[in-house]
């Protein structure tokens, strides 16, 4: 069937004497309705199940990703992928940027960018850490703001370790009771907690009477020592180290 | 004031020490670490934690008071010339 349809007809009459339609007009007519019938519905209207020349689906599933305004769905889906448009260029601006550093894909050992972010966030313009918080090291000062956090009364083994305040050169952290038992006198016995990230809160306090255990861990914070003695009362700790201890801190071994 | 205290739990942290956990009153915590000389003589043990639920209430009582000390000042006004 040609394109478009020969107008032969029109070289003689449209009817035959019987007021027929000839049989070129008739020709005419059928190929005409062969061709539009599939592909128009009553009103004109392209038809859904009409297809483009080429294409095997029909229209109505070439246009289906597109919304009633031309634009893309946002469910509409890149060959080859599963997720939709609008899952796709999520993380990206207006101008086609990443929204987000963290939107960058992992290459098998965590995200780049995230670490760069963190390095971002710790150090300062002159490439050395932002703040004394965000150092771990075992030699950061800081100096309790009580005179005293421990105590023994000279009947149980038992030091029980008042709440505390340590302060350091980006403020304050404050730490919360607790005790330890070494279950005999004596001592000095260093007392300690392990805070890395300056939480401050809950910590497990721990003790020992060996002085360079203090130091034997990053983040360690002192709170002093305090020798016990049966019968007899004693404090340590704190900014003064009591009657019977050491001063507490970190970086501040006594 | 009644408290009641209970000893929740316990879990091994470094040289041969144990953290003991206490809570007061359901809501305020007391942690206590012994030492070996504990661990290895069950009257330590049972007096250590006998003294912890003790000074779990001592602490959270002492925690009170001060909430209370603060609770009370708050409405005081103080007129100015």
């Amino acid at each position: 069937m040609s394109n478009p349809l020969p107008l032969r007809w029109q070289r003689g009459p449209l009817v035959d004497s019987k007021g027929m339609p000839t049989t070129e007009f008739a020709r005419w007519l059928r190929e005409l309705e062969q061709k539009t019938g599939p592909a128009l519905n009553v009103n004109g209207q392209v038809q859904n199940t009409a297809k483009i020349s080429g294409r095997t689906e029909q229209i109505g599933t070439t246009v289906g990703g597109l919304a009633a305004t031309g634009d893309i769905k946002a469910t509409t889906k890149v060959v080859g992928r599963v997720e939709g448009l609008g899952t796709t260029t999520a993380n990206l601006d207006a101008t086609g940027k990443l929204v987000n550093t963290d939107a960058i894909a992992a290459d098998g050992t965590g995200s780049p960018l995230t670490g760069g972010k963190r390095g971002a966030i710790a150090l300062d313009a002159n490439n050395r850490l932002s703040g004394s918080f965000r150092a771990n090291a075992v030699n950061l000062a800081a100096v309790p703001t009580s005179s005293t956090t421990l105590s023994n009364d000279g009947v149980s083994t038992a030091i029980p370790i008042g709440a505390f305040t340590a302060q350091y050169g980006d403020g304050t952290v404050s730490y919360n009771s607790g005790s330890v038992d070494p279950g005999v006198f004596g001592g000095p016995f260093y007392i300690y907690a392990d805070d890395p990230t300056f939480a401050g809160g809950a910590v497990t306090y721990q003790f020992s009477s060996t002085i360079q255990n203090q130091a034997a861990g990053n983040g360690r914070v002192l709170v002093g020592s305090i020798t016990t003695v049966n019968g007899v009362a004693k404090t340590g700790g704190g900014f003064s180290g009591g009657t019977g201890g050491s001063r507490g801190g970190r970086g501040f071994i006594q | 004031v009644r408290h009641t205290t209970e000893f929740k739990g316990y879990r091994k942290i470094s040289n041969g020490q144990f953290a003991l956990d206490f809570l007061c009153c359901g809501e305020h915590e007391h942690p206590h670490t012994v030492g070996s000389e504990v661990m290895t003589d069950p009257a330590k043990l049972a007096a250590s934690i006998e003294w912890a639920h003790a000074q779990a209430k001592l602490d959270h009582d002492a925690a009170q008071q001060l909430e209370a000390r603060l609770a009370a000042l708050i409405g005081n006004k103080v007129e100015h010339h």
